[in-house]
Protein backbone atom coordinates (compact mmCIF):
# COMPACT_ATOMS: atom_id res chain seq x y z
CA UNK A 1 0.00 0.00 0.00
CA UNK A 2 1.17 3.52 -0.74
CA UNK A 3 0.02 6.73 0.89
CA UNK A 4 0.34 10.08 -0.76
CA UNK A 5 1.07 12.32 2.22
CA UNK A 6 2.82 11.76 5.53
CA UNK A 7 0.91 12.40 8.73
CA UNK A 8 1.37 15.89 10.11
CA UNK A 9 3.21 16.13 13.41
CA UNK A 10 0.14 16.59 15.68
CA UNK A 11 -1.65 13.69 13.98
CA UNK A 12 1.46 11.54 14.21
CA UNK A 13 1.64 12.14 17.95
CA UNK A 14 -2.01 11.18 18.42
CA UNK A 15 -1.49 7.91 16.58
CA UNK A 16 1.80 7.03 18.28
CA UNK A 17 0.26 7.75 21.68
CA UNK A 18 -2.26 4.96 21.23
CA UNK A 19 -0.13 2.46 19.32
CA UNK A 20 0.60 -0.96 20.75
CA UNK A 21 3.69 -0.48 22.92
CA UNK A 22 5.95 -3.05 21.30
CA UNK A 23 5.22 -1.85 17.76
CA UNK A 24 5.91 1.66 18.96
CA UNK A 25 9.31 0.68 20.35
CA UNK A 26 10.25 -1.12 17.14
CA UNK A 27 9.09 1.82 15.07
CA UNK A 28 11.21 4.18 17.15
CA UNK A 29 14.27 1.98 16.72
CA UNK A 30 13.90 1.72 12.96
CA UNK A 31 12.62 5.19 12.00
CA UNK A 32 15.11 7.83 13.17
CA UNK A 33 13.01 10.71 11.86
CA UNK A 34 10.22 10.09 14.37
CA UNK A 35 12.36 8.90 17.28
CA UNK A 36 12.26 12.22 19.10
CA UNK A 37 8.51 12.49 18.67
CA UNK A 38 8.05 8.95 19.96
CA UNK A 39 10.29 9.54 22.99
CA UNK A 40 8.40 12.69 23.94
CA UNK A 41 5.04 10.92 24.22
CA UNK A 42 4.44 9.14 27.54
CA UNK A 43 4.65 5.36 27.28
CA UNK A 44 1.76 3.44 28.85
CA UNK A 45 2.25 -0.25 29.53
CA UNK A 46 -0.56 -2.46 30.77
CA UNK A 47 1.63 -5.21 32.23
CA UNK A 48 5.41 -5.07 32.54
CA UNK A 49 7.18 -8.20 33.76
CA UNK A 50 10.84 -8.18 34.77
CA UNK A 51 13.06 -10.97 35.92
CA UNK A 52 16.83 -11.26 35.76
CA UNK A 53 16.91 -12.34 32.12
CA UNK A 54 13.58 -11.38 30.63
CA UNK A 55 11.41 -8.38 29.94
CA UNK A 56 7.81 -8.97 28.98
CA UNK A 57 5.82 -5.99 27.76
CA UNK A 58 2.13 -6.84 27.59
CA UNK A 59 2.28 -10.01 25.46
CA UNK A 60 5.74 -9.70 23.92
CA UNK A 61 8.84 -11.37 25.33
CA UNK A 62 12.42 -10.10 25.25
CA UNK A 63 14.41 -13.03 26.66
CA UNK A 64 18.07 -13.62 27.35
CA UNK A 65 19.72 -16.91 28.25
CA UNK A 66 23.22 -18.33 28.52
CA UNK A 67 23.26 -21.20 26.04
CA UNK A 68 25.57 -24.04 25.06
CA UNK A 69 24.53 -26.76 22.63
CA UNK A 70 21.43 -28.13 24.27
CA UNK A 71 21.58 -26.46 27.66
CA UNK A 72 20.49 -23.00 28.65
CA UNK A 73 20.62 -21.06 31.88
CA UNK A 74 18.67 -18.02 33.07
CA UNK A 75 21.65 -16.69 35.02
CA UNK A 76 25.41 -16.41 34.65
CA UNK A 77 27.59 -19.50 34.68
CA UNK A 78 31.21 -19.96 35.65
CA UNK A 79 33.86 -21.64 33.49
CA UNK A 80 32.72 -25.16 34.36
CA UNK A 81 29.04 -24.46 33.91
CA UNK A 82 27.95 -23.96 37.49
CA UNK A 83 26.09 -20.92 38.72
CA UNK A 84 28.53 -18.04 38.81
CA UNK A 85 28.78 -16.93 42.44
CA UNK A 86 31.62 -14.50 41.88
CA UNK A 87 31.68 -10.95 43.19
CA UNK A 88 29.64 -8.40 41.27
CA UNK A 89 31.54 -5.20 40.62
CA UNK A 90 29.10 -2.38 41.19
CA UNK A 91 31.03 0.62 39.93
CA UNK A 92 28.15 2.07 37.97
CA UNK A 93 24.96 3.66 39.23
CA UNK A 94 22.63 0.74 38.84
CA UNK A 95 19.93 -0.85 40.90
CA UNK A 96 21.33 -4.34 41.54
CA UNK A 97 19.41 -7.12 43.27
CA UNK A 98 21.47 -10.21 44.05
CA UNK A 99 19.31 -13.25 44.77
CA UNK A 100 21.83 -15.91 43.82
CA UNK A 101 21.82 -19.06 45.87
CA UNK A 102 23.46 -22.47 45.79
CA UNK A 103 20.02 -24.02 46.02
CA UNK A 104 19.03 -22.53 42.68
CA UNK A 105 22.29 -23.75 41.15
CA UNK A 106 21.53 -27.26 42.37
CA UNK A 107 18.07 -27.09 40.85
CA UNK A 108 19.60 -26.31 37.51
CA UNK A 109 21.88 -29.36 37.71
CA UNK A 110 18.81 -31.48 38.30
CA UNK A 111 17.00 -29.88 35.36
CA UNK A 112 20.03 -30.54 33.20
CA UNK A 113 20.05 -34.21 34.17
CA UNK A 114 16.39 -34.39 33.25
CA UNK A 115 17.10 -32.76 29.90
CA UNK A 116 19.88 -35.26 29.22
CA UNK A 117 17.56 -38.17 29.86
CA UNK A 118 15.12 -36.75 27.35
CA UNK A 119 17.69 -36.68 24.57
CA UNK A 120 17.20 -38.96 21.61
CA UNK A 121 19.65 -41.65 20.56
CA UNK A 122 21.92 -39.18 18.80
CA UNK A 123 22.86 -37.51 22.06
CA UNK A 124 26.52 -38.02 21.36
CA UNK A 125 26.33 -35.91 18.22
CA UNK A 126 24.48 -33.16 19.99
CA UNK A 127 27.07 -33.01 22.72
CA UNK A 128 30.20 -33.46 20.67
CA UNK A 129 32.08 -30.73 22.47
CA UNK A 130 31.32 -32.07 25.90
CA UNK A 131 32.07 -35.56 24.64
CA UNK A 132 35.52 -34.47 23.53
CA UNK A 133 36.12 -32.89 26.92
CA UNK A 134 35.09 -36.10 28.62
CA UNK A 135 37.40 -38.21 26.51
CA UNK A 136 40.36 -36.05 27.44
CA UNK A 137 39.35 -35.99 31.06
CA UNK A 138 38.89 -39.72 31.29
CA UNK A 139 41.70 -40.61 28.85
CA UNK A 140 39.37 -42.95 27.07
CA UNK A 141 40.01 -44.48 23.71
CA UNK A 142 37.55 -44.08 20.92
CA UNK A 143 36.31 -47.63 21.33
CA UNK A 144 35.71 -47.26 25.06
CA UNK A 145 33.87 -43.98 24.70
CA UNK A 146 31.22 -45.75 22.69
CA UNK A 147 30.53 -47.85 25.73
CA UNK A 148 29.62 -44.87 27.87
CA UNK A 149 25.91 -45.15 28.32
CA UNK A 150 23.38 -42.48 29.02
CA UNK A 151 23.19 -43.03 32.74
CA UNK A 152 26.95 -42.96 33.21
CA UNK A 153 27.15 -39.83 31.08
CA UNK A 154 24.75 -38.00 33.33
CA UNK A 155 26.76 -38.92 36.39
CA UNK A 156 29.99 -37.77 34.80
CA UNK A 157 28.51 -34.44 33.81
CA UNK A 158 27.21 -33.90 37.29
CA UNK A 159 30.50 -34.76 38.95
CA UNK A 160 32.37 -32.47 36.58
CA UNK A 161 30.13 -29.55 37.29
CA UNK A 162 29.85 -30.11 41.00
CA UNK A 163 33.53 -30.71 41.59
CA UNK A 164 34.54 -27.70 39.49
CA UNK A 165 37.54 -29.47 38.06
CA UNK A 166 40.20 -27.31 36.51
CA UNK A 167 41.75 -27.98 33.18
CA UNK A 168 38.65 -29.28 31.47
CA UNK A 169 38.04 -27.39 28.25
CA UNK A 170 34.98 -25.24 28.79
CA UNK A 171 32.03 -25.61 26.46
CA UNK A 172 31.42 -22.62 24.25
CA UNK A 173 28.73 -20.55 25.92
CA UNK A 174 26.84 -17.79 24.15
CA UNK A 175 24.06 -15.44 25.10
CA UNK A 176 20.86 -15.98 23.16
CA UNK A 177 18.42 -13.07 22.75
CA UNK A 178 14.89 -13.87 21.57
CA UNK A 179 12.15 -11.31 20.95
CA UNK A 180 8.77 -12.86 20.24
CA UNK A 181 5.10 -12.95 21.00
CA UNK A 182 2.68 -15.84 20.63
CA UNK A 183 2.60 -15.57 16.86
CA UNK A 184 5.92 -14.18 15.65
CA UNK A 185 9.59 -14.43 16.50
CA UNK A 186 10.88 -10.96 15.70
CA UNK A 187 14.55 -11.59 16.52
CA UNK A 188 16.82 -14.42 17.51
CA UNK A 189 20.34 -13.12 18.08
CA UNK A 190 23.43 -14.93 19.31
CA UNK A 191 26.03 -12.98 21.27
CA UNK A 192 29.47 -13.99 22.43
CA UNK A 193 29.54 -14.54 26.17
CA UNK A 194 32.08 -11.79 26.78
CA UNK A 195 29.83 -9.79 29.09
CA UNK A 196 27.72 -11.00 31.99
CA UNK A 197 24.07 -11.82 31.51
CA UNK A 198 23.04 -9.14 33.97
CA UNK A 199 24.93 -6.56 31.92
CA UNK A 200 23.13 -7.74 28.79
CA UNK A 201 19.87 -7.42 30.67
CA UNK A 202 20.69 -3.88 31.71
CA UNK A 203 21.50 -3.06 28.08
CA UNK A 204 18.16 -4.55 27.04
CA UNK A 205 16.30 -2.33 29.51
CA UNK A 206 18.30 0.65 28.31
CA UNK A 207 17.46 0.03 24.65
CA UNK A 208 13.78 -0.45 25.36
CA UNK A 209 13.16 2.42 27.76
CA UNK A 210 15.94 5.00 27.71
CA UNK A 211 15.72 8.58 26.53
CA UNK A 212 12.13 9.24 27.52
CA UNK A 213 11.07 12.66 28.68
CA UNK A 214 8.32 11.41 30.99
CA UNK A 215 7.98 8.55 33.41
CA UNK A 216 6.83 5.27 31.91
CA UNK A 217 3.31 4.61 33.13
CA UNK A 218 2.89 0.98 34.11
CA UNK A 219 -0.48 -0.29 35.21
CA UNK A 220 0.94 -3.51 36.64
CA UNK A 221 4.61 -4.26 37.32
CA UNK A 222 5.66 -7.84 38.13
CA UNK A 223 9.21 -8.52 39.34
CA UNK A 224 10.97 -11.81 40.01
CA UNK A 225 14.67 -12.56 40.41
CA UNK A 226 16.63 -15.81 40.62
CA UNK A 227 20.08 -14.40 39.81
CA UNK A 228 21.35 -10.86 39.48
CA UNK A 229 18.79 -8.32 38.39
CA UNK A 230 20.49 -5.17 37.15
CA UNK A 231 18.43 -2.17 36.11
CA UNK A 232 19.61 1.37 35.23
CA UNK A 233 18.97 3.73 38.13
CA UNK A 234 17.67 6.22 35.58
CA UNK A 235 14.70 3.98 34.79
CA UNK A 236 11.73 6.19 35.55
CA UNK A 237 8.53 4.30 36.32
CA UNK A 238 5.10 5.32 37.49
CA UNK A 239 3.46 2.14 38.72
CA UNK A 240 -0.12 1.56 39.81
CA UNK A 241 -0.02 -2.10 40.89
CA UNK A 242 3.18 -3.81 42.02
CA UNK A 243 3.66 -7.58 42.24
CA UNK A 244 6.80 -9.29 43.54
CA UNK A 245 7.02 -13.00 42.83
CA UNK A 246 9.24 -15.84 43.95
CA UNK A 247 11.79 -15.62 46.72
CA UNK A 248 13.93 -12.68 47.75
CA UNK A 249 10.90 -10.41 48.04
CA UNK A 250 12.52 -8.13 50.58
CA UNK A 251 15.67 -7.53 48.54
CA UNK A 252 13.64 -6.67 45.47
CA UNK A 253 11.30 -4.37 47.38
CA UNK A 254 14.13 -2.46 49.03
CA UNK A 255 16.19 -2.13 45.86
CA UNK A 256 13.31 -1.02 43.67
CA UNK A 257 11.91 1.54 46.08
CA UNK A 258 13.97 4.41 44.57
CA UNK A 259 12.60 3.57 41.13
CA UNK A 260 9.05 3.75 42.46
CA UNK A 261 9.27 7.09 44.25
CA UNK A 262 7.18 8.79 41.57
CA UNK A 263 4.50 6.11 41.70
CA UNK A 264 1.12 6.29 43.39
CA UNK A 265 0.75 2.61 44.17
CA UNK A 266 -2.80 1.30 44.44
CA UNK A 267 -1.77 -2.20 45.46
CA UNK A 268 1.25 -4.32 46.28
CA UNK A 269 1.10 -8.08 45.90
CA UNK A 270 3.68 -10.33 47.53
CA UNK A 271 3.96 -14.06 47.92
CA UNK A 272 5.82 -16.44 50.21
CA UNK A 273 7.96 -15.01 52.98
CA UNK A 274 8.69 -11.34 53.47
CA UNK A 275 9.54 -8.98 56.28
CA UNK A 276 6.40 -7.22 57.45
CA UNK A 277 8.53 -4.28 58.61
CA UNK A 278 9.52 -3.50 55.01
CA UNK A 279 8.77 0.22 54.53
CA UNK A 280 7.47 -0.30 51.00
CA UNK A 281 4.41 -1.92 52.56
CA UNK A 282 3.43 1.47 53.97
CA UNK A 283 3.26 3.03 50.50
CA UNK A 284 0.13 1.31 49.18
CA UNK A 285 -3.51 1.44 50.31
CA UNK A 286 -4.08 -2.23 49.45
CA UNK A 287 -1.79 -5.16 50.20
CA UNK A 288 -2.28 -8.57 48.63
CA UNK A 289 -0.51 -11.52 50.20
CA UNK A 290 -0.40 -14.87 48.46
CA UNK A 291 0.34 -17.88 50.68
CA UNK A 292 1.93 -15.72 53.38
CA UNK A 293 3.87 -17.08 56.31
CA UNK A 294 1.58 -17.73 59.26
CA UNK A 295 3.52 -15.20 61.34
CA UNK A 296 1.72 -12.49 59.40
CA UNK A 297 -1.46 -13.24 61.32
CA UNK A 298 0.16 -13.22 64.74
CA UNK A 299 2.36 -10.16 64.48
CA UNK A 300 1.28 -6.62 65.21
CA UNK A 301 1.19 -4.61 62.01
CA UNK A 302 -0.17 -1.34 60.69
CA UNK A 303 -1.84 -3.02 57.70
CA UNK A 304 -5.45 -1.93 57.43
CA UNK A 305 -6.50 -3.02 53.94
CA UNK A 306 -5.31 -6.52 53.16
CA UNK A 307 -6.34 -9.26 50.78
CA UNK A 308 -5.10 -12.77 51.56
CA UNK A 309 -4.99 -15.41 48.83
CA UNK A 310 -4.34 -19.00 49.85
CA UNK A 311 -4.03 -22.21 47.86
CA UNK A 312 -7.46 -23.63 47.15
CA UNK A 313 -6.85 -26.86 49.02
CA UNK A 314 -5.91 -25.16 52.27
CA UNK A 315 -8.33 -25.45 55.16
CA UNK A 316 -7.13 -22.64 57.30
CA UNK A 317 -9.31 -21.64 60.26
CA UNK A 318 -6.11 -21.23 62.23
CA UNK A 319 -4.98 -18.18 60.23
CA UNK A 320 -8.28 -16.39 60.71
CA UNK A 321 -8.45 -17.36 64.38
CA UNK A 322 -4.87 -16.17 64.94
CA UNK A 323 -5.71 -12.86 63.34
CA UNK A 324 -8.80 -12.34 65.46
CA UNK A 325 -6.94 -13.29 68.64
CA UNK A 326 -4.21 -10.85 67.66
CA UNK A 327 -6.67 -7.98 67.27
CA UNK A 328 -8.46 -8.83 70.49
CA UNK A 329 -5.17 -8.72 72.37
CA UNK A 330 -3.62 -5.60 70.83
CA UNK A 331 -6.56 -3.73 69.34
CA UNK A 332 -6.86 -2.65 65.72
CA UNK A 333 -7.80 0.57 63.91
CA UNK A 334 -11.44 1.16 63.07
CA UNK A 335 -11.86 0.79 59.31
CA UNK A 336 -9.50 -2.17 58.98
CA UNK A 337 -10.54 -4.76 56.38
CA UNK A 338 -8.82 -8.08 55.86
CA UNK A 339 -10.32 -9.96 52.95
CA UNK A 340 -9.65 -13.69 52.60
CA UNK A 341 -10.17 -15.10 49.12
CA UNK A 342 -11.26 -18.73 49.32
CA UNK A 343 -14.01 -21.21 48.51
CA UNK A 344 -17.47 -21.13 50.01
CA UNK A 345 -16.88 -24.44 51.78
CA UNK A 346 -13.76 -23.08 53.43
CA UNK A 347 -15.62 -19.95 54.50
CA UNK A 348 -18.27 -22.13 56.08
CA UNK A 349 -15.64 -24.05 58.04
CA UNK A 350 -14.15 -20.77 59.25
CA UNK A 351 -17.49 -19.46 60.41
CA UNK A 352 -18.17 -22.57 62.44
CA UNK A 353 -14.96 -22.05 64.37
CA UNK A 354 -15.16 -18.27 64.63
CA UNK A 355 -18.64 -18.28 66.11
CA UNK A 356 -17.39 -20.42 68.99
CA UNK A 357 -14.92 -17.79 70.16
CA UNK A 358 -15.67 -16.24 73.58
CA UNK A 359 -17.74 -13.08 73.27
CA UNK A 360 -18.79 -13.90 69.71
CA UNK A 361 -22.34 -13.11 68.63
CA UNK A 362 -23.58 -14.93 65.56
CA UNK A 363 -26.28 -13.61 63.23
CA UNK A 364 -27.84 -15.68 60.45
CA UNK A 365 -29.20 -19.16 60.02
CA UNK A 366 -28.43 -21.45 62.92
CA UNK A 367 -26.62 -23.97 60.75
CA UNK A 368 -24.54 -21.29 58.98
CA UNK A 369 -25.79 -22.58 55.66
CA UNK A 370 -27.16 -19.43 54.10
CA UNK A 371 -26.04 -15.99 53.05
CA UNK A 372 -26.19 -13.05 55.38
CA UNK A 373 -24.28 -14.72 58.19
CA UNK A 374 -21.98 -12.61 60.31
CA UNK A 375 -20.19 -12.65 63.63
CA UNK A 376 -19.55 -9.77 66.02
CA UNK A 377 -16.78 -9.88 68.63
CA UNK A 378 -16.21 -6.83 70.87
CA UNK A 379 -12.63 -5.54 71.15
CA UNK A 380 -13.26 -2.84 73.71
CA UNK A 381 -15.94 -0.33 74.68
CA UNK A 382 -15.71 1.49 71.35
CA UNK A 383 -14.88 -0.99 68.59
CA UNK A 384 -15.70 -4.51 67.53
CA UNK A 385 -14.66 -7.10 64.99
CA UNK A 386 -17.29 -7.72 62.32
CA UNK A 387 -16.88 -10.87 60.24
CA UNK A 388 -19.02 -11.63 57.23
CA UNK A 389 -18.76 -13.26 53.82
CA UNK A 390 -19.97 -12.64 50.30
CA UNK A 391 -19.61 -13.92 46.78
CA UNK A 392 -17.09 -12.26 44.49
CA UNK A 393 -15.77 -12.53 40.94
CA UNK A 394 -14.23 -15.94 40.40
CA UNK A 395 -10.45 -16.02 40.46
CA UNK A 396 -8.84 -19.43 40.01
CA UNK A 397 -11.59 -21.23 41.88
CA UNK A 398 -11.64 -19.01 44.97
CA UNK A 399 -14.93 -17.27 44.31
CA UNK A 400 -15.82 -16.43 47.88
CA UNK A 401 -14.69 -13.73 50.21
CA UNK A 402 -14.43 -13.80 54.00
CA UNK A 403 -14.12 -10.27 55.37
CA UNK A 404 -12.74 -9.64 58.83
CA UNK A 405 -13.24 -5.97 59.64
CA UNK A 406 -13.04 -3.56 62.55
CA UNK A 407 -15.78 -1.01 63.02
CA UNK A 408 -17.05 1.38 65.62
CA UNK A 409 -19.62 -0.15 67.94
CA UNK A 410 -23.15 0.69 66.90
CA UNK B 1 -32.01 28.11 21.43
CA UNK B 2 -28.84 28.96 19.52
CA UNK B 3 -28.80 28.05 15.86
CA UNK B 4 -26.71 28.83 12.83
CA UNK B 5 -26.32 28.24 9.13
CA UNK B 6 -22.72 27.74 8.02
CA UNK B 7 -21.63 26.25 4.70
CA UNK B 8 -18.52 24.25 3.86
CA UNK B 9 -17.09 23.59 0.39
CA UNK B 10 -14.90 20.48 0.26
CA UNK B 11 -12.29 20.00 -2.44
CA UNK B 12 -13.83 16.87 -3.99
CA UNK B 13 -17.44 18.04 -4.26
CA UNK B 14 -19.32 20.94 -5.83
CA UNK B 15 -22.14 20.63 -3.33
CA UNK B 16 -21.86 22.56 -0.07
CA UNK B 17 -22.41 20.94 3.31
CA UNK B 18 -24.50 23.06 5.66
CA UNK B 19 -24.14 22.81 9.43
CA UNK B 20 -27.01 24.19 11.50
CA UNK B 21 -25.96 23.06 14.98
CA UNK B 22 -24.09 25.64 16.99
CA UNK B 23 -22.69 23.04 19.39
CA UNK B 24 -20.80 21.39 16.53
CA UNK B 25 -19.29 24.66 15.34
CA UNK B 26 -18.21 25.40 18.91
CA UNK B 27 -16.11 22.24 18.77
CA UNK B 28 -14.15 23.52 15.75
CA UNK B 29 -11.85 26.24 17.20
CA UNK B 30 -10.70 27.64 13.86
CA UNK B 31 -14.25 27.99 12.54
CA UNK B 32 -15.54 29.29 15.85
CA UNK B 33 -12.95 32.08 15.88
CA UNK B 34 -13.83 33.01 12.30
CA UNK B 35 -17.56 33.08 13.02
CA UNK B 36 -17.10 35.10 16.21
CA UNK B 37 -15.58 37.90 14.15
CA UNK B 38 -19.04 38.47 12.75
CA UNK B 39 -21.12 37.18 15.69
CA UNK B 40 -19.25 37.94 18.96
CA UNK B 41 -21.93 36.13 21.00
CA UNK B 42 -22.11 33.22 18.62
CA UNK B 43 -22.59 30.65 21.39
CA UNK B 44 -26.00 32.12 22.25
CA UNK B 45 -26.90 33.67 18.90
CA UNK B 46 -30.06 32.55 17.14
CA UNK B 47 -30.00 32.08 13.39
CA UNK B 48 -26.37 33.11 12.87
CA UNK B 49 -25.93 33.03 9.10
CA UNK B 50 -22.56 33.11 7.35
CA UNK B 51 -23.13 33.80 3.66
CA UNK B 52 -19.78 32.82 2.19
CA UNK B 53 -18.91 29.10 2.47
CA UNK B 54 -15.70 27.99 4.18
CA UNK B 55 -13.37 26.32 1.73
CA UNK B 56 -11.88 23.10 3.13
CA UNK B 57 -8.94 21.34 1.41
CA UNK B 58 -10.19 17.88 2.43
CA UNK B 59 -12.71 15.35 1.19
CA UNK B 60 -16.40 15.74 1.83
CA UNK B 61 -16.74 12.27 3.37
CA UNK B 62 -14.19 13.21 6.02
CA UNK B 63 -16.08 16.38 6.83
CA UNK B 64 -19.45 14.69 7.04
CA UNK B 65 -17.99 12.00 9.30
CA UNK B 66 -16.46 14.60 11.58
CA UNK B 67 -19.71 16.58 11.83
CA UNK B 68 -21.63 13.39 12.62
CA UNK B 69 -19.33 12.14 15.38
CA UNK B 70 -17.37 14.99 16.96
CA UNK B 71 -20.01 15.80 19.59
CA UNK B 72 -20.39 12.17 20.65
CA UNK B 73 -16.80 10.92 20.80
CA UNK B 74 -15.00 11.16 24.15
CA UNK B 75 -11.22 10.96 24.20
CA UNK B 76 -9.53 8.00 25.92
CA UNK B 77 -8.35 8.75 29.44
CA UNK B 78 -5.44 7.32 31.43
CA UNK B 79 -7.90 5.27 33.44
CA UNK B 80 -9.80 3.64 30.61
CA UNK B 81 -7.27 3.53 27.77
CA UNK B 82 -6.49 -0.15 28.45
CA UNK B 83 -10.15 -1.19 28.51
CA UNK B 84 -11.92 0.65 25.70
CA UNK B 85 -12.29 -0.69 22.19
CA UNK B 86 -13.04 0.93 18.86
CA UNK B 87 -16.23 -1.15 18.55
CA UNK B 88 -17.60 0.17 21.83
CA UNK B 89 -16.43 3.78 21.88
CA UNK B 90 -16.01 4.70 18.20
CA UNK B 91 -18.26 2.32 16.25
CA UNK B 92 -18.50 4.48 13.11
CA UNK B 93 -14.70 4.58 12.85
CA UNK B 94 -14.38 0.79 12.77
CA UNK B 95 -15.45 0.26 9.14
CA UNK B 96 -13.33 3.16 7.86
CA UNK B 97 -10.10 2.38 6.03
CA UNK B 98 -6.76 3.69 7.23
CA UNK B 99 -6.67 6.11 4.31
CA UNK B 100 -10.08 7.50 5.24
CA UNK B 101 -9.12 7.82 8.89
CA UNK B 102 -5.96 9.64 7.91
CA UNK B 103 -8.05 12.18 6.00
CA UNK B 104 -10.33 12.61 9.02
CA UNK B 105 -7.54 13.13 11.54
CA UNK B 106 -5.80 15.63 9.26
CA UNK B 107 -9.06 17.55 8.87
CA UNK B 108 -9.42 17.55 12.66
CA UNK B 109 -5.87 18.85 12.93
CA UNK B 110 -6.61 21.54 10.33
CA UNK B 111 -9.49 22.74 12.49
CA UNK B 112 -7.53 22.30 15.76
CA UNK B 113 -9.94 19.70 17.16
CA UNK B 114 -7.30 18.23 19.47
CA UNK B 115 -9.64 16.20 21.70
CA UNK B 116 -11.31 14.63 18.69
CA UNK B 117 -7.90 13.82 17.21
CA UNK B 118 -7.26 11.60 20.23
CA UNK B 119 -10.30 9.52 19.33
CA UNK B 120 -9.34 9.11 15.68
CA UNK B 121 -5.71 8.51 16.66
CA UNK B 122 -6.89 5.70 18.91
CA UNK B 123 -8.92 4.14 16.08
CA UNK B 124 -5.97 4.39 13.69
CA UNK B 125 -3.60 2.88 16.26
CA UNK B 126 -5.88 -0.12 16.76
CA UNK B 127 -6.02 -0.71 13.01
CA UNK B 128 -2.23 -0.59 12.86
CA UNK B 129 -1.83 -3.32 15.48
CA UNK B 130 -1.70 -6.16 12.96
CA UNK B 131 0.49 -4.32 10.46
CA UNK B 132 4.22 -4.81 10.03
CA UNK B 133 6.62 -2.05 10.99
CA UNK B 134 7.25 -1.36 7.30
CA UNK B 135 3.54 -0.89 6.67
CA UNK B 136 3.15 1.36 9.70
CA UNK B 137 6.07 3.51 8.59
CA UNK B 138 4.65 3.76 5.07
CA UNK B 139 1.29 4.85 6.47
CA UNK B 140 2.99 7.54 8.54
CA UNK B 141 5.12 8.60 5.60
CA UNK B 142 8.47 8.08 7.30
CA UNK B 143 11.57 6.19 6.20
CA UNK B 144 12.15 2.80 7.81
CA UNK B 145 15.60 1.23 8.31
CA UNK B 146 16.21 -2.52 8.13
CA UNK B 147 16.03 -4.24 11.56
CA UNK B 148 19.76 -4.63 12.26
CA UNK B 149 21.01 -6.06 15.55
CA UNK B 150 19.28 -5.22 18.80
CA UNK B 151 22.59 -5.63 20.64
CA UNK B 152 24.63 -3.17 18.61
CA UNK B 153 28.22 -4.12 17.88
CA UNK B 154 29.31 -0.52 18.34
CA UNK B 155 28.22 -0.88 21.97
CA UNK B 156 30.65 -3.75 22.50
CA UNK B 157 28.45 -6.77 21.78
CA UNK B 158 30.04 -9.46 19.65
CA UNK B 159 28.01 -11.71 17.39
CA UNK B 160 29.84 -15.00 16.77
CA UNK B 161 30.26 -15.99 13.10
CA UNK B 162 27.36 -18.11 11.88
CA UNK B 163 29.46 -21.13 10.92
CA UNK B 164 30.35 -21.66 14.57
CA UNK B 165 26.75 -22.69 15.20
CA UNK B 166 26.67 -25.06 12.27
CA UNK B 167 29.59 -26.96 13.73
CA UNK B 168 27.87 -27.23 17.06
CA UNK B 169 24.30 -27.96 15.98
Amino acid sequence: MAYSLPLTYPSLKCVIKHMEVNSRIQLSQRCPSIRKAEKSIPLKIGHLELDQCRVKINNTDYSLAVVCNYFSSPYDLDEVGSMDLGEVIDEQRDVVVDNRSLEEGEKRILRMEYELRMLTDDWEKKNALIGEALKKELKMTTEKSELVNRKCYVGIIKSLFLSRRVGVPAPIWDIDFVNKNKLITFRDEKLSYNMKLHQAFKYLIFKLFSGRRDAIQVKKLSIENKGILRVPASLNLKVTHLEILGSGVDKIAISFQPLLEGSSLQSIKLNNDFNIENPILQTSPLLIFKNPNENLFRARSAFTNVRVELEKSTIFPREALDLIANWLRHGKEVGTIWNFSLTEVTALVCFKDIRKLPGAKYAGHKTSSQLGRSVLIPINAFSEIHIFDEKEEAQDGNDWSLKITVRRKL
Amino acid sequence: MPSCEIKFDFNDSDESVTVRETRIILLLPVIRRAVELQYPDFATEENAVIEAPFRVPFKKDAGVFLFDTIARYAAPTDDNVHEITVEQSYPEAGPKTLDELKEIIELANFWECTTYMECIGFAIAKKLEDKTIEEIAAFMGVECNPPGNFFAEEDGWIHPPADAFQNVQ
